[in-house]
This record gives C-alpha cells, structure tokens and sequence, in this order.
C-alpha cells in the first residue's frame, strides 16, 4: 500500500483518479493547502483545468513553495496531463508553468481537437524495461497541447496524433504521462500498479 | 493512431434503463449501473449516462448511482440530463462523472457553456445536440426534441465551440431508435462545422451502420437500442469492425 497525495489545482474534478488509486489499494488523500503536505510515497499532479489557472490555485493555497521543496528533496512525483504540462516552463496556452523540466508546451497541429480518445503508446530506446511491456497498448487522452522537452532523452514513450508527440517523460522522480491512466481501463490500471511500484524514489 | 469510440449510451429515468423510438415509449431495460459495467468489461471505450427525467425526486438516486459506478468503473464516464445550473454540474462531477453533457440549459443559457469551460476545462464540457430536419434545413430541437431552439445546426455548433465546448454529442432526431442507420448526411454536414470532436448517435442497428460511419472518417459512435436488446455485444462490435481494417481497441 502506497501513501498517494493528489495535489488541488483549484477545481479539478478528482474523482476517477481517486477511485483508480483506491481500486488498487492506496491510501489516498488530497492536499488543498500547505498544512496538508507531509512526505508520502507520491505525490500526483492532476489532469484536468489550465495552465495558468493551475499555477495560479497553487500559488493561493500557498502550495508551491513547499511542493517546490518537495522536488527538490527527490519527493516521488506523478504528472498527469495538464498536472505534467505544469513542470514545463512555458505554453502556448498562455501561463508559466514550474519549470522544474526544460521545454517548452505547443498546441497539437490536427484538424481536429482536443485529441480525445484511446491511442497507443510506443516506448522509446530510452524506456526502462517496465515500460516497454506496455508497448502498443492503448491509452486515453484527452488534450490539445503536448510537452517537448529540451532533452530528447528525458521521453520514454511517443503516440501519434497529427504527429508524433512525447506521452511520457521522466527526470529523476518526476514520471509525467500526457494520458490518463485512471480512464485507461484494465490497461491504465495494469500501468498505475506497475508505476506506483517499481519508479519511486 | 486514435482508435475510433463505441460508446454505450444508457437513457436512465427513476434509477432504470430505458430507450424509446423517436424519443418516446418508453422500454425499461435494466440496472444502469450493471449494464455501464458490463459494457466497459466488455471493451466499451465510454459511457455515456443520461438521466432522462431528473426530476428532483430522482435526482438523490440518480447521484447515489453515478457515485456507486465511479467506484468500479475504469473508463471516461460523461453524465447528462437535466444540467441547467453550475450547481448541477458541480454535484455530478463531485460523484465522479468526468464530463457532463449540456442540452437544453447550453441553448437557452449559452453562458453555462462558458462557465463551465472556464472552471472545470474544455475537456469537461459536452453540449448534446437534438437535430432533426425541417424544411431542408437542420434544426437544433432541446426538451428531448419536443421543443424547437429556434436555431439550426451549423451556426449553433459553430457558437458552442467559441464558448468553450470541447466535443459534441449529435443526435439525429430523425434516426434516433429507428435502427435503420446513422444519418451520414447530418454527421458529415456537422463535421464540416466545428473542429471538436463529434460523437454521432442515433440511427445503430447493425454492424453496417458502424462501419459505413468509419468508413466515412466519423471516430465516435454512439449506441443505445442495438446493445441494449442484447442481439450483439460491444465486444463483438468492435472485434468485427477490427477485422474489417478499421482502428479500433479490442482488449484481448
């Protein structure tokens, strides 16, 4: 059992997320304001709002210094979508996000988006092994804007939309998937239990 | 590549299934929360759950329910019927639902769209569209099609993106439970007007319809009736249109 922290950006709904991780078995609890951060075994960034909204929340619920802490100690951490994209510098979409990774957050170039629906994972030659068992399997997304980080290394899985765009980065404890595992069905489950289990620390 | 959608579509009044011709008589068919399931074991790749009613009686049921599928369900699970007010949509997200679908309330207060987008996100907003023609036009229809908006399809859809819609759930009044096939005309004429996503409904009744809609570039299918009588599975849907070359997830 993991102790699983989801981090407020203001008005996320949380409830799939909360459910997946409690199908598996974790203690979850969600942290609103900094009396709330302790150490845990992850702590999650959510998917769902803006950009600018996000940091914004943070900054109010007096969040971000600590979660900034946090990183820097080596916390374990988990970026989901839009809770990924906020560890990038800048976006199109307007907003700064952390910056705790280098690069930058284009639109998607489709004709149509949000890029919404299931879509397969292809790992990269830098993947851990763990990752590649989950190769060609589908994911659910739901976005119109990916991250590109500026070391091409950092990207352990690509998917195809329009192009071909990064869906799963990792630096040190920061793990951040542009797809939703907790709507990802059996998949996303099978994905989370590995993750949750084998990438900490 | 995106894998196309078929997405299971449960009509709910008073904590039942029911799914009628046309909008109207009504046929109870079952738990809502054990067919969603069912369907998502059975590789549904969304549920969508409309509670047909919510009338104020209903709506505690209705909630208890949503939160009761949440616990279990593994897939993305829109709820619709009855939205009108922030305070609406706030209650169903609370319970889990990750989308909510707008009807009637985005036509007659298309500031709801809006509100919602800014809060929660494009991603979490669906405006359900009722379309039917009159006149050799499409006109939009809200009130589970009894009432006409007094707009028609390509300039609403063209307004609900602007305000923040981030997919739409067409559904053609004129195909709806009649199992004779999605009305192709419609979907195409609709595509040609937004660049969100659009989840055709109305008109399933066999295999054919599904692979004459893919066949023509649409990659979300709605399905009600033809599930619901039980004459095919999701599974058996998705591995036939598979077999036939089209991009569609089927979990071994």
């Amino acid at each position: 059992m993991m102790q699983c922290a989801i981090v407020s950006l203001g008005q996320g709904n949380l409830g799939s997320l909360i459910a997946s991780l409690k199908r598996l078995g974790h203690e979850v609890e969600v942290w609103r304001n900094q009396g709330d951060v302790h150490a845990v075994d992850w702590v999650i960034f959510p998917g769902v709002g803006a950009l600018g909204g996000a940091v914004q929340a943070l900054k109010q619920q007096q969040l971000l210094g600590l979660l900034q802490r946090q990183y820097q100690a080596g916390q374990a951490m988990l970026g989901i979508c839009l809770g990924m994209q906020l560890w990038f510098e800048e976006g199109e979409e307007g907003g700064r996000g952390l910056g705790w990774m280098a690069g930058t957050i284009p639109a998607l170039d489709a004709p149509i988006l949000p890029h919404i629906g299931w879509n397969q994972l292809v790992p990269t030659g830098t993947a851990p092994e763990w990752i590649r068992t989950f190769d060609q399997q589908d994911f659910y997304f739901v976005h119109s804007y990916y991250v590109q980080p500026n070391d091409a290394d950092l990207v352990k899985a690509v998917s195809d939309y329009g192009h071909p765009f990064p869906s799963l980065v990792m630096q040190g404890p920061l793990v951040g998937v542009q797809f939703h595992p907790e709507l990802s069905g059996n998949v996303g489950e099978e994905f989370l239990r590995e993750l949750l289990h084998r990438q900490r620390g | 590549m995106l894998k196309a959608r078929i997405i299971p579509c449960l009509d709910v009044r008073q904590g039942r299934t029911v799914k009628g011709v046309h909008f109207e008589n009504m046929v109870d068919s079952g738990d809502p929360v054990d067919q969603a399931l069912f369907y998502a074991h059975d590789g549904a790749d969304e549920i969508v759950w409309l509670d047909i009613t919510a009338t104020l009686e209903d709506r505690a049921l209705h909630l208890q329910q949503i939160a009761e599928l949440r616990r279990q369900l593994k897939i993305p699970l829109t709820v619709g019927g009855g939205i009108r007010t922030i305070a609406d949509v706030e209650r169903v997200l609370n319970q889990g639902a990750d989308k909510v679908s707008i009807n009637s309330a985005a036509v007659y207060n298309p500031d709801l769209v809006e509100q919602v987008a800014r809060r929660w996100g494009s991603q979490c907003v669906v405006v359900a569209v009722d379309a039917k023609r009159v006149n050799g036009q499409f006109e939009v229809f809200t009130h589970g099609g009894k009432r006409p908006a007094g707009r028609t399809l390509g300039p609403w859809l063209r307004e609900a993106e602007e305000r923040g819609a981030g997919e739409f759930l067409l559904t053609s009044i004129d195909s709806d439970g009649v199992q004779a096939g999605y009305d192709v005309v419609m979907m195409n004429f609709a595509r040609g007007n937004t660049a969100r996503p659009i989840i055709a409904s109305g008109g399933a009744g066999s295999i054919d319809h599904l692979a004459d809609m893919l066949a023509q570039g649409h990659t979300a299918l709605l399905l009600a009736s033809l599930l619901h009588q039980g004459q095919v599975t999701v599974h058996m849907l998705k591995r036939q249109l598979k077999d036939r070359g089209f991009a569609i997830r089927v979990d071994e």
